[in-house]
């Protein structure tokens, strides 16, 4: 059985459902917001190993089937149900504690999961996986983390086009630092501040599904094309590119990622990121490219076997 | 210098630094990251980077041992950052103490991965399979919505806890069958410190219950096991 796990209004998840159910997939969704009404239960023993079964109102359903996971992750504490309520309220606990029961379950099941907390998790600092970037082959643009003013100064003026951005999976806007930010550079003493030297090219888009890869080239009148306007042409990567791509997926153990790249004019590939739950529906749009397409085949490949 | 990664309100975060000669440790929390554990890190170049950590200007490679007594950042422990900015900049830290704590060459008690800053991060009902996957008997367990669901009591089992701290394992009175059980994980797992219970039922065999990974550093065999760890290390 296919599990999806995640809400409806999400567009990846509704994609994947719907490309699963055109092919009339053995699925079953169980919808994120249901969650104040959903409970689990999991035993481990030695003879037995361990069971693990979901009740939504009421209704069981046996983790144990479950060969492949599509999990996209939402925040319960944003439904209505829970928006008033003090985070240690019996149901906050509650939803927490599912939530956080059935990821170890998934994570620790022979399923294919996509994707497991641990590789999912490293998105969640995106210097980390800058080094598992450049293990993988790929350029990555000099970069300083500092929270001490003098030492980002230094590194601006010696890197003048230098953009910032988060370090962790909390999504902010890249940004050319300017004039007006350096006025502000003094608050770089109160938090741990990313700069990194602005790489020029043209942007590139790679989704990896199992190896395969989906191919965008970006073209937007910002620096962050996400915040612009866009365009984008399906594209076919070099081949050491695209081996390079699939090598960084599995080094992260995923089965499937969003990969952001750079094109220089001098023709060299830098990588950004590595989203470990990509918001394909986007790129889908914006090309044509059958993304959820292509992550349906897998999964539906992935349960048969 | 040996960094020891902790909460403000452990006490016994100071008292593992102070049993290191003077200025051989240092305390870092999230309350004192911004005054005393100032950083200028290159991506590109690591062992470049210049750290001032409290009165010390040291490179990367002077840091000859990390010590990591806690999971995760919360955002209450930035009480100096306004409360709307608190998870953005307890995610930031995170993030940024995740990467520093891996690219670090020293010994480090846990080593962090991408989802913990001290051991991988596992649920125990990871390490239970884990466990049961090494061969060793596990204690049955159940847990409804997250919460483990005690068994009745029973007078025939004795349960009791076992820690190990590199190749040494803190309890005396261990049995050598759980200590060769935890000393397989260990190495499987890189990970020098779990502590871990276990029950018996008297008749020599031993089930595990539980297992944790971060540092308990409340308990002063743990702390001095691990500064003679520390000790050996560097």
């Amino acid at each position: 059985m296919i599990l999806l796990w995640g809400t409806i209004d999400d567009s990846p998840m509704a994609a994947t459902r719907d490309a699963l159910a055109r092919y009339g997939a053995d699925f079953f969704f169980l919808d994120h917001r249901a969650i104040a009404r959903s409970e689990i239960d999991y035993a481990f023993s030695s003879q037995m190993g361990g069971r693990c079964v979901v009740r939504v109102a009421n209704e069981p359903i046996d983790m144990s089937g479950v060969k492949v996971a599509y999990v996209r992750g939402s925040d319960f504490r944003d439904y209505d149900e829970f928006r008033e309520l003090p985070a240690h309220s019996p149901q906050v606990m509650q939803a927490g504690w599912f939530e956080a029961q059935l990821r170890a379950w998934l994570d620790a099941s022979d399923a294919v999961v996509i994707n497991r907390s641990g590789p999912s998790a490293t998105n969640y600092s995106k210097p980390y996986q800058m080094t598992l970037i450049r293990q993988a082959g790929f350029l990555v643009p000099e970069a300083l983390i500092s929270n001490d003013a003098a030492a980002a100064t230094r590194f601006l003026s010696e890197n003048p086009d230098s953009i910032y951005k988060s370090l962790s999976a909390v999504r902010s806007i890249v940004r050319k630092v300017g004039d007006s930010h350096r006025s502000f550079i003094e608050d770089v003493n109160w938090c741990p501040t990313f700069f990194q030297k602005l790489i020029p090219g043209t942007n590139y888009r790679a989704h990896v599904i199992n190896g395969e890869i989906l191919a965008v080239r970006i073209e937007s009148d910002q620096l962050d094309y996400r915040y612009g306007k866009s365009s984008m042409t399906v594209a076919e990567l070099p081949l050491e590119v695209a081996e390079k791509c699939r090598r960084l997926t599995a080094m992260l153990g995923l089965y499937f990622s969003g990969i952001d790249l750079m094109r220089t004019p001098q023709g060299d590939w830098y990588c950004f990121e590595v989203n470990t739950s990509p918001a394909f529906t986007y790129f889908e749009s914006l090309s044509g490219q059958r993304i959820s397409i292509a992550l349906a085949d897998f999964m539906i490949d992935a349960d048969s076997r | 210098m040996i960094l020891v990664l902790s909460n403000v309100a452990n006490e016994s975060a100071n008292e593992l630094v102070e049993m290191f000669p003077p200025e051989a440790a240092s305390l870092v929390t999230a309350s004192n990251i911004h005054a005393s554990f100032k950083i200028a890190v290159s991506v590109a170049n690591f062992e470049a980077s210049e750290l001032a950590i409290g009165a010390a200007r040291i490179s990367p490679a002077e840091i000859s041992g990390v010590i990591s007594t806690i999971a995760h950042f919360f955002p209450q422990e930035f009480y100096y950052i306004e409360r709307a900015d608190r998870e953005y900049v307890c995610a930031e830290v995170s993030a940024f103490f995740v990467y520093f704590l891996s690219e670090l060459r020293c010994k480090k008690l846990n080593p962090p991965s991408s989802r913990a800053l001290s051991g991988l991060g596992m649920h125990g009902m990871e390490w239970m399979k884990a466990a049961h996957s090494f061969g060793i008997p596990v204690w049955p367990a159940e847990l409804k919505n997250g919460v483990p669901v005690e068994p009745a009591a029973r007078e025939d089992v004795q349960s009791f806890r076992a820690t190990i701290v590199g190749d040494s394992v803190v309890e005396e009175d261990a049995p050598e069958r759980v200590r060769a059980y935890l000393r397989a994980l260990s190495r499987a797992y890189s990970m020098p410190y779990l502590c871990a219970d276990f029950i018996s039922r008297g008749d020599g065999e031993y089930f595990l219950r539980g297992l944790w990974s971060v540092p308990d550093i409340t308990i002063p065999a743990n702390r001095e096991a691990i500064v003679a760890f520390m000790k050996r290390a560097t």
